[in-house]
């Protein structure tokens, strides 16, 4: 759960929302092929289903703001700063237009690549 | 079939007419995330090709014109658009591997590449976009590829194709209808297929119009570069000048020479074909003679930099200084009446904006009133609804930290000031302001400005309006009736203080008479008179 405090009174967003929404994004983003399971318990959850689209984002908070890892993989033949570039700025949008929460960096791991 | 020179030339043409058009593609942008400049991005990307290209001898084979495009578009890739692009143009490298001419089947497959390549690079593909336009264009080109082997034709038709496509975009992408645009990504890789289209016909390169638009040096960066030097005026005259070189012209560098030794500042920038030229001096004369001797001279100008900083200098007068913070928190007021500005005076406003009912100040007014109060945190008052999103906006542009309290009325915000704690950090601070405006009632009196039929209640101009906590209680025709009235609603069994706002246009004996009337009725509470002088409103009653 991320709690945001502000002078009303508590707002907690958990922690599966964010990374669904996270996850759509990145997945929506151009030259993103792939969202990779990252640490021992997102790669048991991808063994145990075979589905699981949150894999790969990370999130934790650092005092009110929102830090967010994504390991991703992409195709062979795409300019991979240009391309984390949008994605950074894409997530950081998302972020603050549709959850409200303020983000203090978006970390990009480009672990793979498919040819 | 086309030869390596005219692919050559093709690709040319295109990264010039992308760069003439793209600030038309850049309106079409319609998200703001996160390919701001789709247009620009897209120029910035293909134009890296060009030095290389033109390069290139004119006998290069296709497969290496194709090869140097595609690797100059991979690593100037800028934005999505542009790593799209570069995709595209790295289906030309695969399917001209090893030709010397391209064929018409070597195009189609050219383009079926570069969509299969952008498609592979994204795991939900959005369409609506250049994708979507890249990927029909291919789909046409293939359709036809049997009924022709003229590469020319197939481009002619997939520039067609590519047209009906991005008409189509609106209705993939509701962004885009809604802005009614098309996408911009896809009219530029029209623009771009559609210049190749025209050279394969046998037109000419388009010439570029802004010649820095697609060079590493863009005009911008060139007037940040100039920018950073204008701090101090040692030199009187800024002169600016572009050189479209002679042949044989002498080493721009000794241009630079002589000009850092008549003024300051200097930047000269040179391409194949021009020479920029930047130089502070206080003999314009000498700069442009000079310049003469490297070519012809265009756009030149000269700019008197004292006078500019001087109205410069005006300008900023007229605007307010930002006053230095010496203690930690500071109020801002908006208020109307002398009576209320002296009661946020005294419980320690430190600046009141004017303003209120049918007077709503704007967001400068309230942004200077914030620069201008010498604390670290600013707390806004508006005290009117209509008042707190003026507020909210200067928030953003003040240097400080500023909070609006959402106060509506007059009284909620003495309420808010009178419970500041100033020992208590800005949380509990703000905490405790907002209960405690959120503890009072307000009644105000007022009249109708004009004939209206309003929550029920049909309203005869002039006639006395009672508005308990900002909703219409009831309509009256008699002032002092309505303010008694309305007391009476809004003291509960609990309620201590009742404090009464006089405006500017009831008279002092009238006010008292409600007082007394008011005191007499409830002997458990405490009423304060006081003359706040304010316009529209006859009576501001508040209740705690």
């Amino acid at each position: 759960m991320i709690k945001i405090k502000n002078h009303l009174g508590t707002i907690g967003i958990s922690t599966a929302y964010l990374r669904q929404l996270i996850s759509n994004t990145a997945e929506s983003c151009f030259g993103v092929s792939g969202l990779n399971a990252y640490g021992a318990k997102q790669g048991v959850y991808a063994m145990l289903k075979k589905e699981n689209t949150t894999k790969g984002v990370i999130i934790r908070q650092d005092g009110d703001e929102l830090v967010v890892d994504l390991h991703i993989t992409v195709n062979y033949g795409v300019n991979v700063g240009a391309i984390v570039d949008s994605i950074i700025h894409k997530v950081n949008f998302v972020l603050s237009e549709q959850a409200g929460v303020p983000v203090k960096s978006v970390n990009v791991f480009v672990d793979e690549m498919t040819s | 079939m086309i030869n390596g020179s005219l692919l050559r030339s093709a690709f040319i043409s295109a990264a010039h007419s992308i760069a003439n058009k793209k600030k038309s593609v850049d309106e079409l942008n319609v998200f703001p995330v996160p390919d701001g400049d789709t247009g620009t991005n897209m120029s910035m990307t293909i134009g890296n090709s060009l030095a290389e290209l033109e390069n290139l001898s004119s006998d290069a084979p296709c497969s290496t014109v194709s090869q140097t495009m595609a690797s100059c578009l991979l690593r100037g890739a800028r934005g999505n658009s542009g790593v799209i692009l570069s995709l595209i143009f790295r289906g030309f490298a695969k399917a001209l591997q090893g030709k010397t001419e391209m064929t018409a089947e070597d195009l189609v497959n050219a383009l079926e590449l570069g969509v299969q390549g952008a498609y592979k690079s994204v795991m939900k593909p959005t369409e609506g976009t250049i994708l979507t336009v890249a990927r029909e264009s291919a789909e046409k080109a293939r359709e036809i590829l049997h009924t022709t082997n003229d590469p020319t034709a197939i481009m002619t038709d997939v520039c067609i194709q590519a047209k009906l496509s991005l008409d189509e975009t609106p209705k993939l992408l509701p962004a885009l209808a809604k802005a009614g645009v098309v996408d911009a990504g896809g009219m530029g890789l029209l623009i771009i297929f559609e210049a190749m289209r025209d050279v394969f016909n046998g037109g000419s390169i388009v010439p570029l119009n802004d010649p820095e638009g697609a060079k590493t040096v863009t005009v911008e960066n060139f007037a940040s570069t100039v920018g950073q030097y204008d701090a101090e005026i040692h030199f009187t005259y800024c002169t600016e000048m572009l050189i479209t070189k002679k042949q044989g012209c002498d080493d721009p560098a000794k241009l630079r020479a002589y000009l850092e030794t008549i003024g300051d500042c200097v930047v000269v920038v040179e391409d194949d074909e021009i020479i920029k030229v930047h130089v502070h001096t206080n003999n314009p004369g000498k700069a442009i003679e000079k310049g003469l001797e490297f070519g012809c001279i265009n756009l030149p100008k000269i700019e008197n930099m004292k006078l500019q900083h001087e109205a410069k200098q005006k300008q900023s007068k007229r605007e307010f200084t930002p006053a230095k913070p010496e203690k930690e928190f500071g109020f801002v007021a908006v208020a109307a009446g002398k009576g209320i500005e002296a009661m946020f005076r005294d419980a320690g406003a430190d600046c009141i904006v004017q303003g209120g009912q049918t007077m709503n100040p704007s967001t400068e007014d309230l942004l200077a009133a914030i620069m201008s109060c010498p604390a670290e945190t600013v707390f806004v008052l508006p005290n009117n609804k209509n008042i707190i999103m003026a507020a909210e906006q200067a928030v953003k542009l003040a240097d400080r930290r500023v909070c609006v309290l959402q106060t509506r009325t007059i009284p909620q915000g003495m309420a808010a000031m009178l419970a500041f704690d100033p020992d208590a950090d800005f949380n509990t601070n703000r905490l405790e302001m907002t209960n405690a405006l959120e503890h009072v009632s307000t009644g105000q009196i007022t009249f109708a400005a004009r004939d209206s039929d309003f929550e029920g209640h049909s309203i005869k101009q002039g006639e006395i309006l009672a508005l308990d906590n900002g909703k219409l209680s009831f309509v009256e025709k008699d002032l002092a009736k309505a303010a008694y009235k309305l007391t009476k609603r809004l003291v509960k069994g609990d309620s201590s203080f009742v404090t009464i706002l006089y405006g500017s246009d009831v008279t002092d004996d009238a006010a008292e008479a409600l007082s007394k009337q008011v005191s007499s009725k409830f002997s458990n509470v405490e009423v304060n008179l006081i003359n706040g002088g304010q316009p529209v409103y006859y009576y501001i009653i508040s209740v705690e």
